[in-house]
């Protein structure tokens, strides 16, 4: 009986403890895989915030990435910044259900370009660096990042990895404005983060 | 010659009816009765359900003793003149004769709960007047008691404020141009009828990161049914609140200039453009106070509105990633609300960013907050994830938690918007003893409530100045007796936990970061080894204090400090004028019902249980200070003085201090 008790009264606090949001995992953070690119290009090209320069951008990638969903899990403190090379990404999905974050990373450099030092690795790495804001993201940030994450070990996509998801994303993505790109982000996160098809809809109704 | 005589005769009519009006006594006359002195409150506002009462202090008013009179509970007048015929909107007249006693013995019941009519349409507070027929003719006459001025009704009755308004409503989606691309959505509620209704005040509501444009249909539905048009846009949160202020300020503009097409026009000159209140919410609260400072530092300049516009900032559990400088609402009118089991914006001490008190610190303006115990972060949205942090069996749910957000933004809306009368008393009067119908009686609300500058108040003491321990900010001496380790300085718990030690005295305040100037005391009181006090001595310039309304002052208590774990519950003492002749007179608070509540009982950062500090707002209507005291004068005080005594039921206690004020209102 008193074993039973124990047990309810661990199991009592224990659910209360659940409800807290998970704690950030320790940053530079691999991603698990990137699960799809496709490279995109816009007549209009829009401002984007996701780092502290604004750059306009009329041309990149869209991405869905694979990740710990604890480092999605939506925070208002500061959360881990998703890097892609050295550009860091517009996240434009949650998902922490799903594990699956939809990403624009802005640029035209060619993702499965093989590293010099090993023909099967890419020169890219894909990770979360230290929680902060996009907004406050410099490039002498994003290097001082880069820096850090390969002196801890986070590793350089594969070139078959990457092909593989450039082959899933098929031909360069031709829309006029950002709001086009948009109406293929949706696609995206019914694809790939089903529980978020509200936040799709949104997204694809954006200038209707 | 005769039409002359009879022009004189009229014009001597008419004054000598002006000069009995004034002959008519007017004073404040419904209140509640207390427990002990002074016996009986004179307020404002009376829930529905509440009863009603009536008092006359006769030690004030003598000429009443032995008078019995009828008291009428009337449909408020804005004018009152002689003869005008008296009808009870109650039940009927009570009848009382005044004795020559204590004003505990000349308080009457003049209405039962649910007795007089609250429905104000979409108005708050139905307007009462009180007359005492002193020669119950019936009418107004020379010698009555009148509680009733031309700006405001002797009392107003109020509805459930949790409850849902008068006016059917709709909402549509939408998406405007202009702003943020792949940020573009709107969703507005407003009333059905706005066709006919002129132009109503916007409300604007910017959500947190992670959050939904659509998630707050709950408050959009509850303030639209009540008059308002109420806008939730999409907002820019990932990037960071520099952004996301920004697409509060485009949307802002977005609405306004574009209303003409918006729902087929259906808004159009509707918008009451210089009545705007913005909302935000997590990074959205933060964005909000950033729009306004942007603004105002000239970083941004609207195209449809301007800063005056702006009537009312509020935000739920804001981030501080800005900081002093950028995250400042400055003299705005500010509002905040917050739960103490928010697991996202915690208020943990180690974490500027996460401690959402900072901005409310540095409003400057009138300003508010409403701390609720047991809310989470998502519970004032429909569908974040929970994130509850606190010990088991006290969240309140999210249900509970949108009772109170949707009373306090209904009553915050009323009263500094459409300048409401009686929806200030749910700003700062103790839940304890005055909440909306509809939230539980269970949960716990602190609220914080202070007069801006321009209100003609006088600052006795807020620790922004003379740092001396023995002078207070507007040049009085301090004098303190039993009063162990009082400190002054920043509201900024300096280490990374919660846990007592005495070298960081002012823990658990997390009001400030190192760049902010918010300043206030700390100390402790242990009355079982003696009675302890403070006194402010006042400068002679300041010493009336019958031309302003209220005593008020901040306090909270020292969380897992020795002397609040010792005996939780809360603290209370009693606060003591003395005037030039020496006369004193002193009210314990705790008579007002509440006094200053124990910190949540989070555990965390370091060892015991206990969250951040609980700032909570007295004041004590300084005519009750001259209840039963016809020879104290207010007009000459020279001192403050809080009484920390054992045989007035005071316990060892741990306490912040700020700001102590006397205020207008």
């Amino acid at each position: 009986m008193k074993r039973f008790l124990s047990l309810l009264l661990i199991t009592f606090f224990a659910t209360a403890a659940l409800a807290a949001p998970p704690p950030i995992p320790k940053t530079p953070a691999a991603i698990k895989g990137l699960l799809y690119a496709q490279a995109f290009e816009l007549d209009d090209e829009f401002q984007f915030y996701w780092r502290a320069e604004k750059p306009k951008v009329s041309s990149g990638y869209l991405l869905v990435i694979e990740v710990n969903p604890d480092l999605v899990y939506p925070r208002q403190i500061a959360e881990p910044v998703l890097y892609v090379g050295d550009q860091t990404a517009m996240r434009l999905n949650v998902g922490y259900k799903s594990g699956r974050v939809i990403a624009i990373v802005p640029g035209n450099q060619n993702l499965a370009k093989s590293s010099v030092d090993n023909p099967e690795k890419t020169e890219m790495r894909i990770w979360f660096g230290t929680p902060r804001l996009p907004e406050q993201v410099t490039a002498n940030i994003i290097q001082q990042e880069r820096q850090l994450a390969s002196d801890n070990g986070v590793g350089q996509l594969s070139v078959a990895d990457v092909k593989k998801a450039l082959q899933l994303g098929g031909q360069k993505l031709k829309a006029g404005n950002f709001n086009g790109l948009l109406g293929n982000v949706a696609k995206l996160i019914i694809n790939y983060s089903e529980d978020e098809r509200e936040l799709a809809d949104i997204l694809a109704n954006q200038g209707k | 010659m005769k039409k002359y005589v009879c022009s004189i005769l009229l014009a001597y009519l008419i004054l000598s009816a002006g000069v009995g009006l004034a002959q008519v006594i007017e004073t404040e006359l419904a209140g509640n009765s207390l427990p002990w002195y002074p016996h009986f409150e004179y307020v404002r506002a009376f829930n529905e359900d509440a009863t009603v009462e009536v008092a006359v202090d006769t030690t004030r008013f003598p000429a009443i003793v032995g008078v019995t009179g009828d008291i009428y509970v009337v449909q408020s007048q804005s004018s009152w003149a002689i003869g005008d015929p008296l009808v009870d909107a109650g039940s009927g007249f009570e009848t009382h004769t005044f004795v020559d006693s204590s004003i505990k013995d000349n308080r009457v019941l003049v209405a039962s709960g649910g007795e007089l009519d609250s429905d104000a349409g979409t108005d708050l507070g139905v307007p009462y007047d009180v007359v005492i027929d002193i020669d119950q003719n019936g009418t107004l006459s020379d010698g009555d008691f009148l509680d009733s001025t031309p700006n405001e009704a002797g009392f107003y009755v109020m509805k459930d404020l949790v409850t849902k308004g008068p006016l059917l409503v709709r909402k549509i989606d939408y998406s405007v141009t202009g702003v943020t691309p792949g940020f573009a959505m709107e969703r507005t509620w407003y009333p059905l009828g706005i066709g006919g209704m002129g132009q109503l005040p916007l409300v604007i509501i910017s959500h947190g990161n992670g959050h939904r444009y659509d998630w707050y249909d709950y408050l959009q539905e509850h303030l639209s049914s009540h008059g308002y048009i109420v806008m939730s846009h999409q907002n820019n949160t990932g990037p960071g609140i520099e952004t996301a202020s920004t697409t509060t300020l485009e949307h802002t503009d977005a609405i306004l200039g574009q209303q003409s097409t918006i729902g087929g026009g259906v808004l159009d000159g509707h918008i009451d453009s210089s009545r705007i209140t913005w909302i935000g919410h997590s990074r959205g609260g933060e964005g909000v106070a950033r729009a306004y400072d942007r603004i105002l530092d000239g970083a941004w300049t609207p195209v449809n509105y301007s800063l005056d516009d702006i009537v009312l900032v509020s935000s739920i559990a804001p981030t501080d990633f800005l900081g002093t400088a950028s995250s400042n609402p400055h003299g705005v009118n500010y509002h905040f609300l917050y739960g103490s089991a928010d697991g996202d914006v915690c208020g943990c001490p180690d974490n500027d960013i996460a401690q959402a008190f900072h901005i409310f610190e540095r409003a400057t303006g009138f300003r508010q907050s409403t701390y609720v115990q047991g809310a989470d972060h998502n519970d004032f949205n429909c569908c974040g994830f929970d994130d509850f942090t606190g010990p088991p069996g006290t969240a309140i749910g999210r249900e509970e938690a949108q009772r109170v957000a949707k009373a306090v933004y209904l009553a915050l809306v009323k009263h500094y918007v459409d300048g409401n009368i009686p929806a200030k008393d749910y700003l700062w009067r103790h839940y304890e003893s005055f909440k909306p119908i509809g939230v539980s009686p269970n949960t716990i609300v602190v609220s914080e409530y202070e007069e801006g500058p321009d209100s003609g108040k006088f600052v006795i003491d807020d620790y922004q100045s003379q740092p001396s321990l023995w002078r207070s900010s507007s040049g009085g001496r301090v004098v303190r007796y039993r009063v162990a380790d009082l400190k002054e300085g920043l509201l900024d718990d300096n280490n990374t936990n919660f846990s007592w030690i005495t070298s960081d005295p002012f823990n658990g305040m997390t009001r400030a970061r190192t760049s902010d100037s918010t300043r206030g005391a700390v100390f402790s009181v242990s009355p079982d080894d003696g009675n302890g006090f403070i006194q402010w001595q006042i400068i002679p310039e300041a010493s009336d204090f019958s031309q302003f309304k209220y005593l008020s002052f901040r306090a909270c208590q020292g969380t897992r400090h020795p002397l609040t774990t010792a005996k939780l519950g809360d603290v209370n003492w009693a606060v003591l004028l003395i005037d030039g002749n020496n006369n004193p007179s002193f009210i314990n608070f705790s008579t007002y019902d509440g006094g200053i509540e124990e910190p949540y009982q989070r555990t965390g950062y370091g060892s015991g249980a206990g969250w951040q500090n609980e700032f909570e707002t007295i004041r004590i209507r300084l005519n009750d200070f001259l209840t039963n005291r016809p020879d104290f004068d207010l007009t000459d005080i020279k001192s403050v003085n809080f009484i920390f005594s054992h045989i007035l039921g005071e316990r060892p206690a741990r306490i912040g201090l700020d700001d102590l004020e006397l205020t207008t209102d």
